[in-house]
C-alpha cells in the first residue's frame, strides 16, 4: 500500500541474555503514513530504541513482520539518528557530517554545498574543524543529526535527538525539523521523553507500556494546526500520558516469555520513577 | 605540573626557559651513557688480566675500531644489507599479518580455529626454523627474510585482531544505516578504526625483527652486521666485533625511535577557529 511507508505487524523483539529470552518490546502494531510525524513515548527500557533500530532495518524481529514501501513502491531510504551520537573520533565535525555522502548509495544527495548548508543550519559553523572529543554532548548530538539528515532520507528515525540541548537550541532545532519535514514531506518517527516536545512535533503520539513495551494508546493530534500548537492547552493529553506511564496493561501477565512474576514486580517498582521524571520536565 | 593538574593557566614563572629544558633533556641520557661506558671500562679493568687478548674488549679498543671502521666505510655495505633484509622481512610480515589479523578479529569461528595453532607457532623461537628455512629457501637472503617474517608477523596479527575486536559496534550500525556497502564499511570505518593498533603492531614487529635478524645473518650469508660479527671473530678483531655490536644497538635504537615517530597516528591539525569548547588537558602518553 503506497500510503504506508512503514508497517509493523505483531512485532516482537527478544534477546537472549544470560541464557534467558528477554523481550525488548512485544506485539507492536504500528503504521506510519507518508509525510507523517509519529512520536514514540514511554518509560525507560520499554524498547523504544530497539523498535527504532528494527524500523531502520538494522535488527530483525523475533516475531511479526515489518514492511517498508517508498512512494513509488520501492524501498524507501531510512535514516536513523541513534540515542548516542556515535561520531567517528578520527574525523572532525565536518567529515563526520559528510560520512554518508562518501557512500555510493547516497550519490544523489552529493552536492558541493550540502554539507556547508546543514552545518550552517545547525549552528555548527565554528566547529567544523573540531574533533568529537573536543565538542560538548549537545553539539555531538547535533552533528549526529546532521549526519543523518545530509543524505536526505525519505524516512527519518530520531532517538531522543534533542535530549542534551538547551531550551533555545532545542526549540530552534524543533523548528528546523518541522520546516524540513514539511518542505520535503518527510516521514518522521521520533522518540522523546518530553511530553511537550511530543505535542509540538507529533501528528500522532504512541505511548508504550513499561518494558517489554507494546503500544498502549495512540493520540492523533490535529494536523495542520501544528504551527499554532505551541500555544494549545495540552494538559489533558499530558495527564493521560502520565497516567499511561503508571498503568500496567492487561496484556502483561504471562503474555510473553519474559512476563513472569519477577518482571511484574519490577514494573511496579518502577512505576513512581518515570512519573516524577516526566513531571519535572513538563 | 601542579598548574596543569589544577587547570590553572601557567604563570610566567612556571614556564621553563627553552635552553634549560633542552639541557635537562640531554643531561640525564648523557649521564646514563657515561655511567654505562664507565662500568664497561671498570668491568674489563677488574676482571681481565694484563696482557690478555680480552683487553681488546675494553671501550678504548672498541671506539678505536669503530672510528677506523667508519673512516674506511667498511661497515656501511653490511649495515645496508641488514636494513634491506629487515625491510623485506617486515614488509612480508605486514602483508601476511594484517589480513590474518583482520580475519581473526572479525570471525569468532576463524579465531577459535586459528588461535591454538598460531599460539603454538608463535612460541617457537624463530631461529629454530633456521635449518628448515635453509632447506626450503636455499642459502642467501630468502631464508633470512623468512626468519624475520615469521618472528615479526605475530605482533602485527595480534594488534590487528585486537583493533578489529575493539571497533565500536555502533559505528558499524551507523555505516549500515547510511547504506554503506561492505567494502565501504571496511574502507571508512574498520580500516581507520584499527590503524592505530596496526601501527603499534608494526612498531613492536620492528623490534622483534631486529632481534631475530642479527643471529639469522650468522648463517649462510656473506654480508650484514650479523655476518660481520662472526667475520671479526674469525679474524680475532675483537675491537671490531664490539664496535659492530655498538652499531647494531645504535641502529636498533634509531629504528625504534623512527618507527614510533613515523607510525604514531597523529590527527591532522585543527584550524584554529574559535575557542576550544572543552579544554580537557590531553594526557601525555610518554612515547
Ligand atoms: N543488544 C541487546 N541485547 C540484549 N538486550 C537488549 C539489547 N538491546 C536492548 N536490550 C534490552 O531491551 C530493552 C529495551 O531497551 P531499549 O534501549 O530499546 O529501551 P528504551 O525504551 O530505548 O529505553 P530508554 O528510554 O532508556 O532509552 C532493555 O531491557 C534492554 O536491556
Ligand atoms: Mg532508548
Amino acid at each position: 500500500m503506497a500510503t504506508v511507508p512503514l508497517r509493523i505487524s505483531g512485532g516482537t523483539r527478544a534477546y537472549t541474555a544470560g541464557g534467558r529470552h528477554v523481550a525488548a518490546f512485544r506485539d507492536v502494531n504500528l503504521e506510519v503514513a507518508h509525510g507523517e510525524v509519529v512520536v514514540l513515548i514511554g518509560p525507560s527500557g520499554c524498547g523504544k530504541s530497539t523498535l527504532l533500530r528494527v524500523m531502520a532495518g538494522l535488527e530483525p524481529l523475533s516475531a511479526g513482520t515489518v514492511d517498508w514501501a517508498a512512494r513509488d513502491g520501492g524501498q524507501p531510504s531510512v535514516g536513523i539518528a541513534f540515542q548516542q551520537p556515535l561520531l567517528l573520533p578520527w574525523l572532525n565535525v565536518r567529515e563526520n557530517i559528510a560520512l554518508g555522502l562518501r557512500y555510493a548509495a547516497n550519490a544523489a544527495a552529493r552536492s558541493s554545498e550540502a554539507v556547508d548548508r546543514i552545518i550552517e543550519e545547525f549552528g555548527l559553523t565554528e566547529l567544523g574543524g573540531y574533533y568529537p572529543d573536543e565538542i560538548s554532548g549537545g553539539q555531538a548530538q547535533r552533528v549526529a543529526l546532521a549526519r543523518t539528515a545530509v543524505v536526505r532520507p525519505e524516512v527519518i528515525l530520531l532517538d531522543e535527538p534533542f535530549g542534551a540541548l538547551d531550551p533555545v537550541t532545542r526549540a530552534s532545532l524543533q523548528r528546523w525539523l518541522i520546516g524540513i519535514q514539511q518542505a520535503l514531506d518527510l516521514t518522521v518517527v521520533i522518540v522523546t521523553h518530553d511530553i511537550d516536545e511530543a505535542i509540538v512535533l507529533g501528528d500522532r503520539i504512541a505511548l508504550l507500556t513499561p518494558g517489554p513495551g507494546t503500544i498502549q494508546r495512540i493520540w492523533s493530534l490535529d494536523r495542520g494546526l501544528r504551527a499554532s500548537r505551541e500555544g494549545i492547552d495540552a494538559s489533558a493529553i499530558r495527564d493521560e500520558i502520565l497516567g499511561g506511564y503508571g498503568t500496567t496493561s492487561p496484556l502483561d501477565a504471562g503474555a510473553v516469555a519474559g512476563g513472569n512474576l519477577r518482571n511484574e514486580s519490577t514494573i511496579r517498582n518502577t512505576e513512581a520513577a518515570p512519573r516524577a521524571a516526566i513531571e519535572r520536565t513538563s | 605540573m601542579t598548574a596543569l593538574a589544577t587547570g590553572e593557566p601557567r604563570t610566567a614563572s612556571d614556564v621553563p626557559s627553552r635552553p634549560r629544558e633542552l639541557a635537562e633533556a640531554l643531561a640525564y641520557p648523557a649521564l646514563g651513557i657515561g655511567a654505562a661506558v664507565f662500568l664497561w671500562w671498570l668491568g674489563v679493568e677488574l676482571f681481565v688480566d694484563e696482557g690478555s687478548f680480552l683487553e681488546q674488549f675494553a671501550p678504548a679498543g672498541a671506539f678505536e675500531a669503530l672510528a677506523s671502521l667508519l673512516a674506511r666505510g667498511t661497515l656501511w655495505p653490511h649495515a645496508f644489507a641488514t636494513l634491506q633484509r629487515i625491510f623485506v622481512g617486515l614488509a612480508a610480515a605486514t602483508v601476511i599479518g594484517i589480513p590474518l589479523g583482520l580475519a581473526i578479529g572479525s570471525s569468532r569461528r576463524f579465531s577459535a580455529a586459528v588461535t591454538p595453532v598460531a599460539g603454538f607457532i608463535r612460541m617457537i623461537s624463530p631461529l629454530s626454523w633456521t635449518p628448515l628455512a635453509i632447506i626450503w629457501f636455499g642459502v642467501g637472503n630468502p631464508p633470512v627474510y623468512f626468519l624475520v617474517a615469521i618472528g615479526a608477523v605475530w605482533p602485527i596479527v595480534l594488534a590487528t585482531a585486537a583493533g578489529v575486536a575493539g571497533i565500536d559496534r555502533g559505528w558499524l550500525l551507523v555505516a549500515r544505516s547510511l547504506r554503506a556497502s561492505r567494502l565501504e564499511t571496511v574502507r571508512t570505518i574498520v580500516w581507520p578504526g584499527i590503524q592505530g593498533d596496526v601501527l603499534t603492531g608494526i612498531r613492536l614487529a620492528t623490534g622483534t625483527a631486529w632481534i631475530v635478524l642479527v643471529p639469522a645473518e650468522m648463517l649462510g650469508v656473506d654480508s650484514g652486521l650479523g655476518y660481520f660479527i662472526l667475520n671479526a671473530r674469525d679474524r680475532f678483531a675483537y675491537g671490531e666485533l664490539v664496535a659492530t655490536i655498538l652499531v647494531i644497538g645504535a641502529i636498533g635504537l634509531a629504528l625504534d625511535r623512527a618507527t614510533s615517530r613515523l607510525l604514531t597516528p597523529r590527527r591532522r591539525r585543527r584550524p584554529e577557529r574559535g575557542p576550544r569548547p572543552d579544554p580537557t588537558p590531553i594526557p601525555a602518553t610518554g612515547i
